[in-house]
C-alpha cells in the first residue's frame, strides 16, 4: 500500500508539552489548555479568560492613580449629585479600562505547519517564475505579498513570528510577540495593545477620563470661589488645600488625556489607526495618490462603525484543551520542516 | 468520482494533504475568501460547487460584519450596562458565527465527504484561510 506517511510534525525538545512522542499520548493524563501552551508572551488570568500583556504595571498604577486622586473629592463633597455623577463617571472609567486591559486586542493566532509550508512553497515557486536562471536553488524566505483593495495596491509583509502574511491594517507588537488585527499601538499604561476588538474600549477609556479630569477640575474650582464668597481668599485658599493640590493633578492629566482623547476622536472620525497615521499610509504628500480605502466617507458613519460596530469574537481559542495528537506551535520551523519532507 | 467506499485509503487528517483557498482583499478588511478554484481540487470536485460553497460563506460573514441598527443597538446596550450584556446576551457575529459552523458541517456530510473531502471551518484556522482536506487517495496512486 502506497500511503504517503508524510511527517508534517518536527520534534520540538523545547515546547512546553509533557505529552510523550507522536502516537503515544494516550499515557498522559493532564489535559491542557491551550492558553498554557500559547506561544507568544501574553499573560493570561482565570484559566484563559482574561488576557493581557506580560507588564501588568501600567495598569495597576493607572487603577492607583484614578482611585487616589477622586475617591477622597468624593468622599469630602456634600451636594449629592455632585459625587452622584462623579462616581457614574468612575464606574464607566473603571469598566472601560479593565475592558481595555483584560480583553483579547484581536490578536491573529500563527499560522499552522501545513499552513506555513504551503505559503513557503508558492513563494518559492513565485520566484523561479520570476527570475528563471539567476538565483536558482537558493531558499529566499517570504517577503510581502501584492495586493489590490479597493482599486489600489498594497503590499501586505509577511511576518517572520507568526508565518503568514500580515492581513491589511494588522501589525505585530514586538512586546506581545504576535499579530494583532487592526493595530493601533501598544499602550503601556493599560498594559496591552490596542487593536481591533479593544479600540473603542480604549477611545471610551481616554475620553470618560478627560471628561472627569474637567468635571473634577471644575469641582475643584468651585469649592475654592465658593469658600471665597463666605471668608476672604487667602483663607479660602488655606482650606481648600487639597482641592488645589487635586486641581493641579487634574490640570497635569488633562493635557495629556485631553490632548490623547482629541487626538483619537480625529482618527476615529477619519477611520485610521495611530499606525497609519505615523507612518503616513494615507497621507497624499508621501504616498502619490493616496488614500484610506477604509473609510466610509463621512465622519458620522466612521465614528458609528469604529465604536459601534460589531464585536468580532476572539480568534485565539485560549480555553480549548490541547490535542496531545498534533504538535504544539511553540515555534513553526519551516526550514527544518522543508528538510524532512520527501521531496515527490 | 466513482470509487468505492471499499477502497478508498484514508489519511488521518492531521497528515493529509491540505488546500488553503485565502482570504479575498479587494473590498477591503471584509471578511470573504477567494473564489478562485484550486488547482488541487481539479477531478474531486466540481468548480460550480466550490464556487457556490465559498459564495455563501462570504455571504454570511459579510451579514455578520454589517453595520446595521441591531449592531448599533447591542454596542450601545453593552456600553449602557457596563459590557455586563455581554455575558448573558450573544451577539449578532457570534449568532452568524454558529450558523456558519453549522452550514460547513452540512456542507461536510452532504457534499465534500461524499468526494473525500473535508472543509474546516475557518474560525479554526483564526479566520485566516479555508482550509480543504483531502482525505483520500486514488487508488493505485501515482
Amino acid at each position: 500500500m502506497a500511503n504517503s506517511k508524510v511527517n508534517h510534525s518536527p520534534q520540538k525538545p523545547g515546547a512546553n508539552n509533557n505529552t510523550a512522542a507522536m502516537g503515544e499520548g494516550q499515557g498522559s493524563n493532564k489535559l491542557q489548555r491551550k492558553w498554557e501552551v500559547y506561544p507568544g508572551r501574553n499573560k493570561f488570568f482565570c484559566n484563559g479568560r482574561i488576557v493581557s500583556s506580560p507588564d501588568i504595571q501600567g495598569f495597576l498604577c493607572c487603577m492607583a492613580l484614578i482611585i487616589v486622586t477622586d475617591c477622597p473629592y468624593l468622599a469630602v463633597k456634600v451636594h449629592p449629585v455632585i459625587p452622584v455623577v462623579g462616581g457614574v463617571l468612575f464606574i464607566l472609567i473603571i469598566g472601560c479600562l479593565v475592558q481595555t486591559t483584560f480583553i483579547d486586542p484581536g490578536i491573529i493566532p500563527r499560522a499552522t505547519l501545513p499552513e506555513a509550508l504551503e505559503t513557503d512553497r508558492l513563494y518559492q515557486l513565485e520566484c523561479q517564475n520570476q527570475e528563471n536562471a539567476a538565483n536558482n536553488g537558493a531558499y529566499q524566505p517570504p517577503r510581502y505579498k501584492e495586493v489590490m483593495i479597493k482599486g489600489r495596491q498594497f503590499k501586505l509583509s509577511y511576518c517572520q513570528t507568526c508565518q503568514m502574511y500580515r492581513p491589511p491594517r494588522a501589525s505585530h507588537c514586538s512586546r506581545c510577540n504576535n499579530c494583532v488585527e487592526r493595530f493601533d499601538h501598544h499602550c503601556p499604561m493599560v498594559s496591552n495593545c490596542i487593536g481591533k476588538r479593544n479600540y473603542r474600549y480604549f477611545y471610551l477609556f481616554v475620553t470618560f477620563t478627560a471628561l472627569m479630569c474637567c468635571y473634577v477640575l471644575g469641582c475643584n474650582v468651585a469649592v475654592i470661589v465658593l469658600r471665597a464668597k463666605d471668608t476672604d481668599i487667602g483663607e479660602a485658599f488655606k482650606k481648600s488645600a487639597g482641592s488645589i493640590i487635586e486641581g493641579v493633578i487634574c490640570l497635569g492629566c488633562l493635557a495629556s488625556v485631553g490632548g490623547l482623547s482629541c487626538y483619537h476622536s480625529m482618527l476615529v472620525c477619519k477611520e485610521q489607526t495611530t499606525n497609519e497615521d505615523i507612518k503616513g499610509t494615507y497621507n497624499p504628500r508621501k504616498f502619490k495618490d493616496a488614500s484610506n480605502p477604509y473609510s466610509h466617507g463621512n465622519f458620522i458613519t466612521n465614528c458609528c462603525a469604529v465604536l459601534c460596530g460589531p464585536r468580532h469574537p476572539s480568534l485565539i481559542d485560549r480555553r480549548g484543551f490541547v490535542d496531545p495528537s498534533e504538535d504544539t506551535q511553540a515555534i513553526v520551523d519551516t526550514a527544518n520542516a522543508r528538510g524532512r519532507i520527501p521531496e515527490s | 468520482m466513482g470509487q468505492k467506499m471499499d477502497d478508498l485509503s484514508r489519511i488521518p487528517v492531521n497528515q493529509c494533504p491540505k488546500v488553503f483557498v485565502q482570504r479575498d482583499y479587494t473590498n477591503g478588511t471584509q471578511l470573504a475568501f477567494t473564489t478562485k478554484f484550486p488547482q488541487e481540487l481539479e477531478g474531486k470536485i466540481d468548480v460550480q460547487t466550490f464556487q457556490k460553497t465559498v459564495t455563501k460563506l462570504n455571504a454570511m460573514y459579510e451579514e455578520a460584519e454589517t453595520l446595521s441598527g441591531k449592531t448599533y443597538c447591542e454596542s450601545c446596550l453593552a456600553c449602557l450596562t457596563a459590557y455586563l450584556s455581554y455575558i448573558c446576551i450573544s451577539t449578532h457575529y457570534e449568532q452568524m458565527l454558529k450558523k456558519i459552523r453549522a452550514y460547513v458541517n452540512e456542507q461536510n456530510q452532504n457534499v465534500y465527504q461524499p468526494r473525500g473531502l473535508l472543509l474546516i471551518d475557518p474560525v479554526e484556522r483564526g479566520l485566516r484561510v479555508l482550509e480543504i482536506c483531502i482525505l483520500t487517495e486514488q487508488a493505485g496512486g501515482r
